[in-house]
């Protein structure tokens, strides 16, 4: 499977909980009040820019973590 | 999906960092599993966030340092990501899973308001460290961690 059938396979399921989970009463109250609705494909894009641009710091700083002993 | 399309935003954002949490690791979704039930109490935590600061604060729509920082203390408490089986996966990855996923979502999130100006929020590896460090170790809330991503997105 590409990976975008995975991520859609996997957001599919989470929205099925959230509907199974949430109250009506909730969902009610964001979709109505939703005023910091996102540009997702932006919000996509702008995680795949961050691990493309860090992806080689943030393994360094994972396998680094509590070993330079400087900030404890 | 339907007429709840536009409040769907958060969850696409979490399948996007999960799944690049995964690449950048070379793990699997048998490695590293997302909660379904938790990932959407992240969500829901986080609402209730930016409900209390709609009714009680007045605040209209709340900035993108904000929805950082309260999406990463809701993921670091609640911690959507499981891992089954660590026997044969040699990964720091694994132990702090949740605080890169908040931070993979988090800066995200940031770079997605300035990608219209033609920028990025880049780290220092000491500031990195420290800051995984803290997000697993140390007490911290939404609101001091919206201040601290507001410091990294204005000096990197």
């Amino acid at each position: 499977m590409v990976l975008e059938d995975k991520e859609e396979s996997l957001f599919k399921k989470l929205i099925e909980v959230r509907d199974r989970e949430s109250t009506k009463e909730f969902l009610d109250w964001r979709l109505k009040n939703n005023s910091n609705e996102t540009d997702v494909d932006a919000w996509k894009e702008g995680i795949k820019k961050f691990v493309a641009t860090n992806g080689a710091l943030i393994i360094d700083g994972v396998l680094n973590i509590g070993k330079n002993g400087k900030y404890r | 999906m339907g007429k709840t399309e536009n409040i769907d935003d958060i969850l696409r954002a979490l399948v996007t960092g999960y799944y690049s949490l995964l690449d950048l690791f070379g793990l699997s979704e048998e490695d590293i599993v997302i909660d379904l039930e938790k990932a959407n109490e992240v969500i829901e935590r986080y609402w209730r966030d930016v409900d209390r600061l709609k009714r009680f604060h007045k605040i209209q729509s709340i900035d993108c340092h904000k929805i950082a920082g309260y999406l990463t203390y809701w993921i670091c408490k609640i911690k959507p990501l499981q891992t089954k089986d660590t026997y044969s996966i040699e990964s720091n990855a694994i132990r702090e899973a949740n605080e890169l996923l908040a931070l993979i979502v988090a800066v995200g999130r940031i770079n997605c308001s300035k990608m219209y100006e033609g920028k990025e929020v880049l780290l220092r590896s000491e500031f990195l460290e420290s800051f995984l460090y803290t997000l697993r170790y140390r007490p911290l809330n939404g609101d001091l961690l919206s201040l601290i991503y507001y410091f990294v997105d204005k000096f990197s």
